[in-house]
């Protein structure tokens, strides 16, 4: 086989679609990628803080109106999910929620990985949605709703 | 997906960056400050935090976990569609660079008082 027979490239990210752990791993690079400019961005933003007082006041005013607020509340959504994924697979890699892959010995009983993998992404899952929610208070007070 | 030394650097960097997150981001929420992003904002109180040791090192330590944590997501993800040693040479180069710009210019703020 050549060696990029069976390669699937960028869409090896997507498919197969129904596979959570797949769709789990391509939120985590698209999340991660997102973070990376947002990251930048806010380094550049930050910066501002170089140039004196006037310079960073009008660098906060401008970054006074609902699209950036609406903007941060999604790099704060991506950032819990990144980390509430992130965690999961440290937890993994550990072996601390899934056994480590051994060799089959007969007579062979059903492998529950999968369903420790589905409970532990069901627990991030609560633990980032439990998080929003706390920080959702914050986004209604910034976008003037509260 | 990234091997070895890289992906322990994600791993440990991730791990020290959910804690220092929560930290950074408790500052600027109307939970726990009053005022909250507003107060965070103002001139004298990021001024006042800038002029801390305590804080500088804080903001130090965090800005390089998550440069260092995305420096190796990115690579890791080069890697997968760069095979060849010569164009990873030249990503490993151009990452570095850029990164190391962002350190700076990231670093500064910080350290300027």
């Amino acid at each position: 086989m050549g060696e990029k027979e069976g390669r699937r490239g960028i869409l090896g990210w997507i498919f197969p679609i129904t596979n959570l752990e797949r769709l789990l791993y391509t939120l985590h690079r698209i999340t991660g990628i997102g973070l990376t400019l947002y990251l930048f961005i806010h380094i550049y933003e930050t910066s501002m803080r170089m140039y004196g007082y006037e310079t960073w006041t009008a660098t906060a005013e401008f970054l006074e109106n609902p699209l950036f607020h609406f903007g941060l509340l999604l790099v704060v959504l991506a950032a819990l999910f990144h980390g509430a994924n992130g965690i999961r697979l440290i937890l993994q890699e550990l072996g601390l929620i899934a056994p480590k892959p051994t060799q089959p010995v007969y007579p062979y009983r059903k492998y529950h990985r999968d369903r420790k993998i589905w409970m532990t992404t069901i627990l991030m899952l609560i633990l980032g949605a439990g998080v929003a929610v706390f920080a959702l208070r914050d986004f209604l007070i910034l976008l003037g709703v509260m | 997906m990234a091997d070895g030394r890289l992906r322990l650097t994600i791993y440990f960097t991730g791990a020290l960056i959910a804690i220092l997150l929560l930290i950074h981001l408790s500052l600027f929420s109307f939970w726990f400050v009053e005022g909250g992003y507003y107060t965070n904002m103002e001139w004298e109180n990021v001024s006042a935090r800038m002029g801390n040791i305590l804080w500088d090192t804080f903001y130090i330590i965090l800005l390089s976990a998550v440069l260092l944590h995305s420096y190796s997501g990115i690579k890791g993800i080069a890697y997968e569609y760069i095979t060849s040693s010569g164009g990873r040479r030249l990503i490993d180069v151009l990452l570095t660079l850029i990164w190391l710009i962002a350190f700076v210019y990231g670093v500064l703020p910080i350290i300027s008082g």
